[in-house]
């Protein structure tokens, strides 16, 4: 996995996933960082909207 | 920390080929957390380096901002907290930046408007145009870098080829005055020459224990960088003999 960001590009490397109550968490390494990215019930739901928004642009096009 | 002699801030090309030289010597830091510095972390030449580092044995502590050098001990700071390296040389590797206005010695006006390249790059990459009509001052890498960006980020950048003398406009740029003519321009870029970046507290200035490597020809090349860090190496180790 890469992330663009605005000091440069970084590799983003998985090192475990977990659940934190209702919030499901994925542990990496960005570069030499330890990070993680904290995905709730709601981000879900967003990603799902722009899924389904950008299929209906395709299609409408 | 014993053993460990020469600290080097900057992981990119220079930095590395410098580390890949001093092997079990050498402790590098950079602030990013990935090697390669302007060149980024896939790099063909950053991972040939990275790999000669690593092998001869050199530390990499990468994502730790170095902060001060009081010429026997290095600071960094990283999310593991503070570092302290014992060291008997420093060498400065953290790359260069643009010439700013004061060093080019542009005139005039002081409107909104006027930034360096490598601020109007990263502006581009997250979508952030500094105006519609940028003038770029400079032929160098980060003049076409910002080129490219600006382009790509919707922008109709104007090359300056001629010496800018002076900025014009009140609250945004204008125009810019340059010795062959004016330019129509709504931003101003400074892309032209480089000068090292020397932001470590206490290695700003040249002294017996700091060898500075930092490379400035304007169409910077990877084996020049490389030569750089490999003289620095050498220079580094000078400094160790003697003390």
């Amino acid at each position: 996995m890469r992330v663009r960001s605005p000091i440069g590009d970084l590799p983003f490397r998985v090192t475990g996933i977990r659940r934190d109550g209702r919030e499901l968490v994925i542990l990496g390494e960005l570069g030499a960082w330890r990070s993680e990215v904290r995905v709730g019930a709601g981000d879900v739901k967003a990603v799902a909207q722009l899924a389904v928004d950008g299929v209906r642009k395709r299609l409408t096009r | 920390m014993a053993g460990v002699t020469v600290a080097i801030v900057g992981a990119g090309v220079t930095g590395l080929a410098c580390a890949a030289e001093l092997g079990r010597d050498a402790v590098v830091v950079d602030r990013i957390p990935v090697c390669g510095g302007v060149l980024g972390f896939d790099h063909d030449a950053t991972r040939r380096l990275e790999e000669a580092a690593r092998t001869a044995g050199a530390a990499l502590h990468l994502g730790e901002t170095a902060i001060t050098w009081d010429g026997a001990e290095l600071v960094a700071m990283g999310q593991d907290g503070v570092r302290r390296i014992r060291a008997d040389a420093l060498v400065i590797a953290a790359g260069a930046r643009p010439r700013n206005r004061a060093e080019l010695r542009i005139d005039g006006d002081r409107p909104h408007g006027v930034v360096s390249a490598t601020v109007a790059c990263h502006l581009a990459e997250t979508g952030v145009v500094v105006g519609r009509r940028p003038a770029i001052v400079g032929d160098g890498d980060w003049a076409r870098r910002a080129d490219a960006e600006l382009r790509h980020a919707g922008a109709e950048p104007i090359r300056v080829r001629g010496r800018a003398l002076a900025v014009r406009g009140t609250t945004r740029v204008a125009e810019l005055v340059c010795d062959d003519g004016v330019v129509a321009c709504d931003a101003v870029v400074l892309a032209h020459g480089l000068v090292p970046l020397r932001n470590v507290d206490g290695a700003v200035v040249d002294g017996v224990r700091t060898v500075y490597a930092q490379p400035c020809p304007d169409r910077g090349a990877i084996a020049t960088a490389e030569e750089e860090g490999r003289r620095a190496a050498g220079a580094a180790l000078a400094i160790m003999r003697a003390t």
